[in-house]
C-alpha cells in the first residue's frame, strides 16, 4: 500500500509505510548515487542523495514520509546549492542538562542507563530510532542531536557510547557497482518484499540471511572482484578466487559477509576521558584483510593504489595516509576505509595505529538546523537610541554600539557646533568610578602620568599603555576627592579596561573598588560658542572651568559634568542617570531651540575632532603605536614613578623614528581613510582619517607617514576620490584653532 | 521587558555585602539582593541611603535595568530553548550568564523568575524573549 509520493528526477515514487527514501527507489528499480555497497546503517556514503534541497542527506536514514522532491547526488563535483528559501521554519533547540548522556539504546546502552540511574545519576537516552539522532560531541562533553522539531543539546558530565557495530564492506575492483550489499542490509530489502533477481552470498553471512535471501548460490573462495552486467553499471557476476582458480559466478545480487567493526565515528569525535564506549562499539574487531586494489574511501574515491603511492613517499602513520589523501574526511568520517587503512598499514609491517578523530557532524544538516538556538551578536543601544531613530537618524554600529550618524543634514550638523550649540549623545562613553585606600597608587601605576598632581575637581587627558609602551585605550582621569576618581574609556574600550585594571590591581594586591557605570549612566555633550548660554538656561550659572568637573542640576536631573573639549569648541559633558537621558536631552533641545541648537552625529563629530587632531583609538592608532610615533610624547610623564609601559617606552625613544602620525593637508576632498601614501615611488604610509574641513577649507587627514630615505616626506602622493593622483602636504596640528582659544572660551 | 527597576548599586567590602545581603529582608518589601561579585551588589528595589560597612564603599543609585517577571512553565520554556547552562535549583536563587546569546541576570523566587538585564540590552533581549511571551499567552 502506498503511504506517500515523492518526485524523483520527474517521476513519481510511491513510498510504503515505513519506507525510507531508499528502500521506495529500490522498490521502483532506483538509487541515488550509482553504486557502491550499501549498508542500510547510515555507515556509508552510497545511498546519499538531495532531499527537498538538501545534498548529502543518506537515503537509507530518511523516511518517505514528508519527502517530496529527491534528487541523485552527482557523480562528479558538488550537488548545487539550495536556493534562499525565504520561507524557512525556525529550527527550536531544546536545551538539557544530565550527568550522564547515553548515545543508543540498545543492549548496551540500556544497560548503561541503568546502571547509572541506579546511582542517582540523571540520564539522556539519546537513539536513532526513538527519533533522536546524536550528530555530534563536542567539548564539555557536550551532545547535539537531531529530533523531528529541531535540535537537542544536552550538558553532560560523561558521554557512553553504545552505538553498536557496522559492517565491514568489500574494498575490490567492482566495487562500485550498484547490487552489492552487506548482509543486515540484504535483510531489510528482502523484508521489504523488494525483488533483487538472482542472488549469491560471499565471505561470512549468517544463517538468518541466507534464509532470507532464498539464495541462488552461496560463493566459496576469496573475493576478487565484481564484474557489471553488460552495459550496465549493476552487477553482473562475482570473482572468487578457490585453489582451483578464479570462479565468476553470475548474478544481479550479491551479498557480501566481511564481518563487523565498531560504529565509533561519535566516540572519536569525543576527547580524551570523556566518553565511555561500551558494547559492540567497544569491542576491538579483527581486521579485515587488506586490499590490493579498489577504492578504499568512497567519500574521497582514494584508491589503493593512492595509498600505497603515498605511504612509498613516507607517509608511514595512519593521521598521515588521512591527511596526503584525504581518505576518513568525508561524510562517513572512515566509516568505511577506517579499518582498511588499519589493515594496509598492518599488512605493511607498521603497528596497528589508533584510529583518528572524528568531526562534527555525523549528518547532514540543513543552515536552520545549524543555525538553531544561535544569535546574532547585537550592539548595546543609548538610552536615546529610540529618541534618535523619531528624529530621523541614520544609525550605524561603531564600537559596539548602535549610534546616529547624521541626523541628515551633517553641514548643518557642522555648523551648530561651530556657531550655535549643539547635543552630541556620548552615551557609549566608557565610565567608571574608582576608590579604596590605594586607587591612586593603582591609577599612579595604570597611567604615565602623575595623579598625585590631579587636584580634587579637575581632570587630565589620559592614555594607556600595554607593557610594551603601546597606545591600546585613552581617556580622562578626574578626581573626586582624596579616595575617588572617575575614569572614562573610549567607546567599546570599557570592558577591557576594566578587566586591565582588576588585574593589574589584584597582582599589585592594591585595595581598591571598582564599579564601572558605561551601562549604567548616560552622557550628552553640549557643545559650541552658546553651550555655556544653554547651560545658564538649565540652571547652571557656575560651571565647570576648563578641565574641571563638578555635580549639578542640570534642568533639575543630576549630572556630572565634565568641561573639556572634543570638537575645539567650549564643551560640557552631562553625565547622568540613564533612565533620565531623554528628558534631559528633550529639555536641553527646548531651552536651546532659539540658539540655534540642534543635534549632530558621528560622523560631523569625526570631521569636528579631526580638525583638532584629536586621535581615535583604533582607527588612528595601530597595534605598535608608541605615545612618540602619535606625537603625543607630552601625555607621558616619566617623573611620576613606575608605569605600566614606562620601560619599553624608554627603551624605544631610542630607537630611530620609523613612523610617526603626522596632519595632511590637500587642496581639494581629502583621499578615503586606509588609502596608501607615496613619496615619490616609495611608500610612505597609509591615511586613518580624513575629511572635508568646511573652517579650515582644505581637505584633511591623519596618517601613518614612514620615514623614506632618511628624513620624513614633506610632501606625499594618493590617490583622491575620484581616482586622480592628488598631493598632500605634511601639516603641522591641529588643524583649526591651534591655540585652542575657542575650547577654553 | 517591561519593567524598570531603582535600585542601589554597591561596590565594597565583600563582608559588607555578605551582612547586608543577609539583611536584604529587612530593607523593604521587594528588596531584591543580586550578588553580581563577591565585591558588587545591586538591590533592585531599593532607593535612599544604606549602611555600608566600608567607608570606601561606592555607593550609586542605579536606574538602568529593566526585567521581566515569567511564570514557571514560562521560563522553563524560554530557559530550555535559550539558556546553555545549569540553572540553580534551591529557592530563592540568583544567577547569571548568557541567556538568549545577551548577558542576565535571573532571580528564581518560589513561584516566578526574574529577568533582568542592563537597558542598553533591554530592547534586543525583549525581542528574544517576546515569541516565549506569545506562545505561553
Amino acid at each position: 500500500m502506498a503511504g506517500s509520493t515523492f518526485s524523483y528526477e520527474g517521476t513519481a515514487i510511491d513510498a510504503q509505510d515505513g519506507d525510507s527514501v531508499l528502500l521506495a527507489l529500490l522498490r521502483s528499480g532506483r538509487r541515488p548515487t550509482e553504486g557502491g555497497p550499501l549498508c542500510l546503517a547510515g555507515d556509508c556514503p552510497n545511498c546519499l542523495c538531495t532531499a527537498d534541497g538538501v545534498s548529502y542527506v543518506r537515503a537509507c536514514q530518511t523516511a518517505a514520509t514528508g519527502v517530496t522532491d529527491v534528487a541523485p547526488h552527482p557523480t562528479t563535483g558538488e550537488p548545487p546549492l539550495p536556493p534562499f528559501d525565504e520561507t524557512a521554519v525556525d529550527i527550536t533547540v531544546d536545551r538539557r542538562q544530565a550527568d550522564v548522556v547515553v548515545i543508543g539504546h540498545g543492549r548496551s546502552g540500556t544497560a548503561a542507563a541503568e546502571d547509572a540511574r541506579a546511582e542517582g545519576r540523571a540520564v539522556e537516552v539519546v537513539d536513532a530510532g526513538e527519533g533522536v539522532e546524536a550528530i555530534g560531541i563536542y567539548v564539555g562533553p557536550h551532545v547535539v542531536a537531531r529530533t523531528p522539531n529541531g535540535t537537542r543539546e544536552i550538558h553532560a558530565e560523561s558521554v557512553v557510547v553504545a552505538t553498536g557495530s557496522s559492517e565491514i564492506q568489500p574494498v575490490v575492483p567492482g566495487s562500485g557497482l550498484a547490487g552489492i550489499y552487506t548482509p543486515r542490509a540484504a535483510r531489510t530489502v528482502l523484508d521489504a518484499g523488494i525483488e533483487l533477481g538472482t542472488i549469491v552470498a560471499v565471505g561470512d553471512v549468517d544463517d538468518e540471511t541466507l534464509s532470507a535471501a532464498s539464495l541462488d548460490g552461496v560463493v566459496a573462495g576469496e573475493l576478487v572482484r565484481f564484474e557489471p552486467a553488460a552495459g550496465s553499471s549493476n552487477v553482473g557476476a562475482v570473482v572468487t578466487k578457490t585453489a582451483d582458480g578464479e570462479i565468476a559466478t553470475p548474478c544481479d545480487t550479491v551479498i557480501v559477509g566481511l564481518g563487523r567493526a565498531p560504529r565509533d565515528m561519535l566516540a572519536r569525535m569525543a576527547g580524551p576521558g570523556e566518553a565511555t564506549i561500551v558494547g559492540s562499539a567497544a569491542t576491538a574487531a579483527p581486521l579485515p584483510q587488506c586490499p590490493n586494489d579498489g577504492v578504499v574511501c568512497p567519500c574521497s574515491n582514494v584508491t589503493m593504489q593512492q595509498l600505497d603511492d603515498v605511504y612509498d613517499r613516507g607517509f608511514t602513520h595512519i593521521e598521515l595516509l588521512k591527511r596526503s589523501t584525504l581518505a576518513g574526511t568525508g561524510t562517513c568520517q572512515g566509516g568505511v576505509c577506517l579499518p582498511y587503512l588499519r589493515s594496509f598499514l598492518a599488512d605493511r609491517g607498521e603497528s596497528i595505529q589508533p584510529a583518528f578523530t572524528a568531526r562534527p557532524v555525523a549528518r547532514q544538516l540543513t543552515l536552520a538546523e545549524i543555525g538553531a538556538g544561535a544569535h546574532t551578536s547585537t550592539a548595546a543601544r543609548t538610552a536615546l537610541d529610540g529618541l534618535h531613530r523619531k528624529l530621523g537618524a541614520q544609525m550605524d554600529r561603531m564600537g559596539g554600539w548602535w549610534r546616529p550618524w547624521t541626523y541628515g543634514d551633517p553641514d548643518a550638523e557642522y555648523a551648530a557646533v561651530r556657531e550655535a550649540v549643539s547635543l552630541c549623545d556620548v552615551s557609549t562613553l566608557g565610565l567608571m568610578t574608582i576608590s579604596g585606600p590605594d586607587a591612586e597608587a593603582t591609577l599612579q601605576r595604570l597611567y604615565p602620568t602623575d595623579v598625585s598632581t590631579i587636584r580634587a575637581g579637575r581632570s587630565r587627558y589620559v592614555l594607556m599603555l600595554d607593557e610594551r609602551g603601546y597606545v591600546f585605550d585613552d581617556g580622562m582621569i578626574a578626581r573626586r576627592d582624596d579616595g575617588t576618581f572617575l575614569l572614562t574609556f573610549t567607546s567599546g574600550g570599557a570592558s577591557m579596561a576594566e578587566m586591565w585594571i582588576r588585574d593589574w590591581s589584584a597582582g599589585w594586591g592594591h585595595d581598591i573598588r571598582l564599579l564601572n557605570q558605561t551601562f549604567s549612566t548616560g552622557a550628552i555633550n553640549v557643545t559650541g560658542p552658546r553651550a555655556t548660554e544653554l547651560l545658564t538656561r538649565a540652571g547652571i550659572t557656575d560651571p565647570p572651568p576648563w578641565l574641571g568637573h563638578g555635580k549639578y542640576e542640570v534642568a533639575g536631573i543630576p549630572c556630572t559634568i565634565f568641561r573639556l573639549s572634543f570638537t575645539g569648541e567650549v564643551s560640557y559633558e552631562l553625565h547622568h542617570p540613564l533612565e533620565r537621558s531623554v528628558e534631559l536631552w528633550n529639555a536641553l533641545s527646548e531651552l536651546g531651540a532659539d540658539l540655534g541648537c540642534r543635534p549632530h552625529g558621528l560622523e560631523t563629530l569625526l570631521r569636528l575632532r579631526l580638525e583638532k587632531g584629536h586621535i581615535i583609538v583604533g582607527q588612528d592608532t595601530d597595534y605598535d603605536s608608541t605615545p612618540r610615533r602619535l606625537r603625543h610624547e607630552w601625555a607621558v610623564n616619566f617623573n611620576s614613578g613606575e608605569f605600566i609601559g614606562r620601560h619599553a617606552v624608554l627603551r624605544t625613544d631610542r630607537i630611530p623614528l620609523d613612523k610617526q602620525l603626522l596632519g595632511l593637508r590637500f587642496d581639494g576632498p581629502p583621499p578615503i581613510e586606509g588609502a596608501v601614501i607615496w613619496s615619490g615611488d616609495e611608500y610612505a604610509g597609509a591615511i586613518t582619517s580624513a575629511a572635508w574641513s568646511p573652517s579650515v577649507e582644505a581637505g584633511i587627514a591623519l596618517a601613518w607617514v614612514y620615514e623614506v630615505d632618511g628624513g620624513f616626506p614633506t610632501e606625499v602622493r594618493a590617490t583622491g576620490p575620484d581616482g586622480e593622483p592628488i598631493t598632500g602636504t605634511v601639516t603641522s596640528l591641529p588643524f583649526f584653532d591651534p591655540e585652542g582659544a575657542r575650547a577654553r572660551a | 521587558m517591561r519593567e524598570r527597576f531603582d535600585s542601589t548599586h554597591i561596590v565594597a567590602l565583600p563582608d559588607a555585602l555578605d551582612r547586608i545581603e543577609m539583611d536584604a529582608l529587612d530593607l523593604g518589601d521587594g528588596v531584591i539582593p543580586m550578588r553580581f561579585a563577591p565585591d558588587e551588589l545591586v538591590l533592585l528595589n531599593h532607593t535612599g541611603p544604606i549602611d555600608v560597612d566600608d567607608s570606601h564603599a561606592i555607593v550609586v543609585p542605579d536606574g538602568s535595568w529593566r526585567g521581566e517577571w515569567l511564570d514557571a512553565d514560562t521560563a522553563a520554556l524560554f530557559l530550555r530553548a535559550e539558556c546553555a547552562w545549569s540553572i540553580p535549583e534551591r529557592r530563592p536563587a540568583f544567577a547569571q550568564g548568557l541567556v538568549a546569546g545577551l548577558p542576565v541576570k535571573l532571580w528564581f523566587d518560589q513561584q516566578r523568575t526574574l529577568i533582568v538585564i542592563a537597558h542598553v540590552r533591554a530592547d534586543d533581549f525583549a525581542a528574544r524573549l517576546a515569541p516565549y511571551l506569545e506562545a505561553a499567552r
